[in-house]
């Protein structure tokens, strides 16, 4: 099995972190993005990492707190806003509204329920990156039944970028 | 006393009608805080419940070897407008990836057929049925691109198939 390293940047302890992850695994993702979560540092935090087929970051994450079970949470990694920044950093699209979601919900009146929820997100975050995007519309899996993936809201986005709704920030 | 009994005479285009129960069942049950969302509007809970109901149709298309699962989303798209008589007129042209479904004289519109004023609103089910069917068979999710509806008229809808 082939595994080479892919290193990221943590924006919590500013260090360069290296982790590995085989071309097989990468392919079995039926999303194309293989979610890769690092605990690393002192006190120990974690990042997720998001990775698609090409061995490209398409976005990174961490979490505002870190607990391990068996030990009390007395030391919190401040950690927000370090998503979106790294997000942005590592080149993943980011959209900005250009109208209010009232103003755009008239005009789309027969838009896709999944359209209507990414354009709310947009309206509602100011700028958000496509994986934050994509957590919150993540409830839509259940009420469809089927998997949203990025690929899929990079469309729509786009889309709507082209039609003058929204902009890439 | 009196005793019915009914026996069912095998009539498997019958089945297509148990299964949009089917899947409109799971779909409220799975679907039921998109559904009471306001921003979504009865469009949104159509949206929702026929992509449900379009699922559970294409696994009946696929029982009764209509399709397969290699058809293409052509193909499905064809049986299922085909099998389920959507509309007396219905147009499909294909652009590369995008199919442009052109639905006229729709049998399933809620306005024109069923005779309700829908307040305003639209209620069509033919984007969230498509979307469904395709996605369950192909394991591919088709993106509603465009969506024109005049109810009662000409709908349009833009599916890409890739």
């Amino acid at each position: 099995m082939a595994a080479n390293k892919i290193r990221v940047h943590c924006d919590i302890c500013n260090e360069p972190i290296e982790f590995e992850v085989s071309q097989e695994k990468l392919n079995e993702q039926p999303s194309g993005i293989l979610k890769v979560m690092l605990a690393h540092g002192a006190p120990l935090h974690a990042i997720i990492v998001y990775v698609d087929k090409n061995r490209r970051i398409r976005g990174v994450e961490s979490s505002d707190a870190f607990q391990m079970e068996g030990t009390r949470a007395e030391s919190f990694v401040s950690a927000s806003d370090v998503s979106e920044n790294l997000s942005e950093q590592m080149g993943e699209p980011c959209y900005q509204a250009l109208y209010s979601f009232n103003e755009i919900k008239d005009r789309e009146a027969t838009a896709f329920v999944l359209d209507k929820t990414i354009l709310k997100t947009i309206c509602e975050s100011g700028t958000i990156c496509l994986s934050k995007i994509r957590q919150n519309v993540a409830f839509l899996e259940k009420a469809l039944g089927d998997k949203i993936d990025l690929k899929q809201i990079e469309s729509v986005c786009e889309r709507y970028v082209q039609d003058g709704l929204i902009k890439r920030a | 006393m009196s005793f019915f009994r009914f026996r069912r005479k095998k009539d498997p285009a019958r089945n297509y009608l148990n299964k949009m129960a089917i899947g409109l069942g799971a779909g409220l049950v799975y679907a039921r805080d998109a559904i009471l969302n306001p921003d979504f509007g009865p469009q949104g809970a159509m949206d929702v419940l026929s992509t449900w109901m379009g699922q559970e149709i294409a696994k009946e298309l696929l029982t009764q070897k209509v399709i397969t699962p290699t058809s293409s989303a052509e193909e499905v798209l064809e049986k299922l407008l085909e099998e389920v008589r959507i509309a007396e007129d219905l147009s499909i042209e294909m652009e590369g990836d995008v199919a442009h479904v052109v639905v006229q004289n729709c049998l399933i519109c809620p306005r024109r057929v069923g005779g309700y004023d829908l307040e305003g609103h639209t209620a069509c089910p033919v984007g969230g049925l498509v979307r469904g069917a395709i996605g369950l068979v192909s394991g591919k999710t088709p993106q509603l691109s465009k969506i024109d509806l005049k109810t009662g008229e000409l709908c349009k809808t833009d599916f890409t198939l890739a």
